[in-house]
């Protein structure tokens, strides 16, 4: 049956750059799985992205017989909302978005820029105490933090191409944030995201 | 359903009681909140308060070398403002001794609320002795502990570099009665040498002087370090990592950044030598005796200008130390901090 498959899809042949058009114009599932500060946190973002501009360039050929290859440049919107985390101290709530701007090689090959901005409402994980005397130590109130998180990075991925429709790409993205206020202030770091995208709804 | 949410707010709560206690607090002080890491023997009624060194260090390493104590004690490891994982946001001007002190007053007011021992132990090393020296000045807070172990620490910059100065002194009259345990060329001796003899020459400047300061600290920590072996020495280290420690890299990086410089311009007009005569408490100085950065002069500086009565404090000396005895030297470290506990509590 996979031999019969693998045959059908040969005989299909390589497809054309309207047909890459077509794969890559769909909205796409997204998942990250993201940590920061070199240290315990981790957090995780799901959500859509949704290409607002596609190019689709053919690649010269090595001989005029061979089939047209095609590089993929897109501008994609993503939308995401999550959860982060870091043991005894912190526990956020992200919702946002980023801006990617995309290429994709003829071989799966994926290199990227992203921007982003989330909106952070965080809450205190450790216990904090106020001690103004040895006879007045309390508790301080779980306090919610709101807050904005700007992050941007560079991506490396690749996109499995499949001949029935690219479905799934696997990002890594180093980067860097801004947040805040904190009670920190702002808070400046590195990040480490490792994202997924699969093409929502069927193959071609 | 009532069974439920009184058990989820009891674990949110935390846990006060145990042999083998893991928690970790925030104390806000004046915009600071002071990661405070509570391990160890909390039922044992004792709890012992580690103040780090630095400035800009942090606590967590400590664990490595002091964990066998958590299976006698409860252990405190908590970060100064603007150092390992501590967090807050204050103005640059909070970065001074007095403050410093305070801070340490409400991690002891805290762990004494939230816990209640019996008897409350500090431990200072390197800038923690400062810490620790700057809380016992201030108002009755000694009346709070019932001993203080200061650590390879000063009290004062003035003896501190009058130690180094003495140091230097002594050290190369050392290396050249044995050149042959050191790898020196003519001119490298010639040049210690020649700090020997300004050394002998230089009276130590009263009030300090930034540049006499730098310039013994520089030659002391240039000096060969004395060839002491330790083959008997019985290493044990804890682990202070993993995914629920409160360490964060960045985060130490950071904050080592921020307060070393402010707290280290400070340092050159401190001086608490009148103070600590008011200063009472049950004391043992833990000292590594070749340290170039606080010389075993500081130990016998601060051992008499201390009020603490003769029978009250002693200094141990570690002869297979440097500036860290309890990492260098771990298991008797630990066993001189039992025994000082036990007097004490008797």
């Amino acid at each position: 049956m996979l031999l019969l498959w693998s045959s059908l899809a040969l005989a299909a042949g390589p497809p054309s750059a309207e047909e890459v058009r077509a794969q890559y114009q769909q909205p796409r599932a997204s998942f990250s799985w993201f940590t920061q500060d070199f240290s315990p946190y981790m957090g995780v973002l799901g959500g859509v992205e949704l290409p607002l501009a596609l190019y689709v360039t053919d690649r010269k050929r090595r001989k005029a017989s061979k089939p047209a290859r095609h590089a993929v440049r897109e501008v994609t919107l993503a939308v995401r909302g999550g959860f982060g985390s870091e043991p005894r101290n912190v526990s956020e709530v992200l919702i946002g978005g980023s801006l990617i701007a995309r290429t994709t090689s003829d071989a799966g090959h994926r290199f990227g820029l992203r921007a982003g901005v989330d909106y952070v409402h965080g809450f205190t994980g450790g216990a904090v105490y106020n001690a103004t005397d040895e006879d007045n130590v309390r508790r301080a109130p779980l306090a919610a933090l709101p807050g904005v998180r700007l992050a941007a990075g560079l991506e490396y991925g690749v996109d499995w191409r499949k001949r029935r429709g690219n479905p799934l790409a696997i990002h890594l993205i180093p980067g860097i944030r801004v947040q805040g206020p904190m009670s920190d202030g702002w808070m400046i770091g590195p990040t480490f995201t490792v994202n997924t995208t699969w093409k929502l709804g069927g193959a071609r | 359903m009532r069974l439920l949410l009184a058990s989820l707010l009891l674990v949110a709560c935390g846990s006060r009681s145990g042999t083998d206690h893991d928690r970790v607090l925030y104390v806000r002080n004046d915009g600071a909140d002071l990661m405070t890491w509570v391990r160890g023997n909390v039922d044992s009624g004792v709890v012992l308060i580690v103040s780090h060194g630095g400035p800009g260090g942090e606590a967590t390493t400590y664990v490595e070398d002091l964990w066998p104590l958590e299976a006698d004690y409860a252990v405190v490891y908590w970060d100064q403002r603007g150092s390992g994982a501590s967090r807050g946001m204050f103005r640059a001007e909070r970065f001074n001794y007095p403050q410093f002190g305070d801070d340490l007053r409400a991690v002891v007011d805290t762990v004494q609320a939230v816990y209640e021992p019996d008897d409350t132990f500090l431990m200072g090393h390197s800038f923690g002795v400062e810490v620790g020296t700057e809380f016992l000045v201030q108002g009755d807070n000694q009346d709070k502990v019932s001993g203080w172990m200061p650590v390879n620490g000063t009290f004062s910059v003035v003896p501190h570099a009058e130690a180094q100065r003495r140091f230097i002194v002594d050290r190369v009259d050392e290396i050249e009665a044995n050149p042959d345990n050191y790898d020196l060329d003519d001119d490298r001796l010639a040049e210690l040498q020649t700090w020997r003899d300004e050394a002998e020459q230089a009276t130590t400047p009263d009030p300090m002087e930034r540049v006499y300061l730098d310039l013994m600290w520089e030659r002391a920590l240039s000096l060969p370090a004395y060839p002491f072996e330790n083959e008997d020495s019985d290493y044990d280290r804890g682990q202070r990592g993993g995914y629920a420690s409160p360490y964060s890299a960045w985060l130490n990086l950071r904050n080592e950044r921020r307060s070393y410089t402010p707290m280290d311009q400070a340092y050159t007009s401190w001086d608490r030598r009148q103070e600590v005569a008011e200063v009472t408490v049950p004391t043992a100085f833990l000292w590594g005796q070749w340290d170039p950065i606080m010389p075993p002069y500081v130990a016998e500086s601060y051992y008499d200008a201390i009020g603490t009565p003769e029978a009250e404090k002693e200094i141990i000396w570690f002869e297979h130390a440097y500036h860290s005895p309890m990492y260098e030297d771990q298991a008797p470290f630990n066993e001189a901090v039992r025994d000082f506990v036990e007097r004490v509590r008797q």
